[in-house]
């Protein structure tokens, strides 16, 4: 490659930025359109990605099944492969069910949808919902599992949307300690841990207490269980307290979400 | 010789686009994760004669700038400039040596993304975060450039790569 076409490629490269740094808004549209292009192909492999966590989770199963596969093998394999099929529909019986009866235990409305891809970024924890405006998704709606809260919506396309979880190094949430009080902010770091800042250090704030969303701004309801508080520790500055909490939810095993446009729980 | 804008290539890293979407995020060690995309171009870089790196950096950041949550534009230019520098560094290096090439997808992987990172620090600079985030970009370049030893091989043989010797290479 001659050195002038290498200069090309890099003009070439520069020039979408240019465009964007000149027109910031234009960016979130632009992607979620092409998100909505690209959702068959992520359903796609959001399936593909649904077995190929399902055989992580059934390996030792399936190691056992092998042994006896031995004596049998042609009756064995055909079993085993209705059981897995039988296991995965059974579980996924399981978490609708429980997605259901966690929609019916409060009025509000709200709208089901299933996690189809995840950010290419690896500092970033967003994930790509099935769900778009078209079926009543809105920016800032809070995504929920029954555990608890996972996150809200950042960013709506027509068929699909995606969500900011609170594991993101930019999610901030407001929270309160259960039992004393305390309020604070839930702010994410990248990986699976969440940081409670800015504690008052005389708020009698514990290890073992549960944190919830306090309601103070308008994104998140009142009462929205987040997660236990594991650890505490002084911050640099000394003038407040940071916990460390563990999330109610699994970030790393979102399959199915609510996102609630009101929220009264009970 | 594969040119990077043939079709079975072209549709090749679009699948390899959907598996960095899809299914590498579930597979993390730590917060270090695969990017299949990352690791082709470094693959173009070093198997691939005529610095064919470029081209398939700048078709893959545009794909991951569509995709992803970036501000848009970002990962073209951080991939195609570090791209442009692989290409001119994997000449000068023994490109059969897994070490070195899993060197070079290290500095790579680093360099791609800490552009990313500062071009995404206009986006948020408020929430830069950024000791928590060099930790993670440190951890995924080692692991994808420890990966090398094996996705290069598959990789070879999915393509039949049978690479030219260079002259000086027989002599070995």
């Amino acid at each position: 490659m001659n050195i002038k076409r290498k200069y090309y490629f890099l003009a070439f490269s520069i020039l979408p930025l240019l465009f964007i740094l000149k027109n910031p808004g234009i960016t979130p549209h632009t992607q979620m359109m092409s998100q909505s292009l690209l959702r068959p192909f992520l359903s796609a492999g959001s399936s593909f990605s649904s077995s190929f966590t399902d055989f992580f989770n059934y390996f030792n199963l399936f190691w056992k099944t092998f042994e006896e596969q031995q004596q049998n093998r042609a009756r064995i394999s055909e079993l085993e492969s209705k059981l897995e099929l039988y296991q995965e529909a059974v579980q996924e019986n399981q978490r609708l069910k429980k997605m259901l009866d966690f929609k019916s235990q409060h009025r509000g409305k709200s709208v089901a949808a299933r996690v189809i891809g995840w950010d290419l970024t690896p500092w970033r924890k967003r994930v790509i919902l099935d769900k778009g405006s078209k079926q009543g998704i809105r920016k800032d709606m809070p995504v929920v599992v029954p555990e608890g809260l996972v996150g809200r919506i950042l960013d709506v396309g027509t068929s699909t949307s995606r969500a900011i979880l609170l594991t993101d190094p930019d999610s901030r949430v407001s929270a309160l300690a259960a039992d004393s009080r305390g309020n604070g902010l839930i702010a994410g770091n990248g990986s699976n841990a969440l940081e409670f800042r800015f504690l008052d250090t005389e708020a009698g704030i514990a290890v073992g207490e549960s944190v919830l969303t306090s309601g103070v701004t308008q994104l998140f309801p009142k009462g929205i269980r987040i997660g236990k508080i594991k650890g505490l520790s002084r911050d640099k500055d000394g003038l407040h307290l940071t916990g460390e909490v563990v999330s109610v939810a699994s970030f790393s095993k979102l399959e199915e979400v609510l996102c609630i446009a009101s929220y009264q729980p009970q | 010789m594969h040119r990077v804008l043939s079709a079975p290539v072209i549709l090749f890293i679009f699948f390899l686009h959907i598996l960095d979407l899809t299914i590498t995020p579930l597979i993390t060690l730590g917060s270090a994760r695969v990017i299949f995309v990352y690791l082709f171009v470094v693959y173009a870089a070093f198997q691939w004669e005529g610095q064919q790196a470029t081209p398939a950096a700048l078709m893959a950041g545009l794909l991951r700038d569509l995709s992803g949550s970036e501000i848009l534009g970002s990962e073209t230019l951080a991939l195609t400039a570090s791209a442009i520098f692989l290409d001119w560094f994997s000449q000068k290096l023994d490109r059969r040596s897994a070490p070195v090439r899993a060197a070079a997808a290290f500095f790579f992987f680093a360099s791609t993304l800490s552009l990313v990172l500062i071009l995404s620090a206009f986006s948020s600079p408020e929430n830069a975060q950024v000791p928590a985030k060099i930790s993670i970009l440190f951890q995924v370049s080692l692991a994808n450039a420890a990966l090398t030893a094996v996705f290069f091989p598959l990789l070879s043989q999915w393509f039949r790569d049978d690479r030219p010797l260079r002259q000086y290479e027989l002599f070995r």
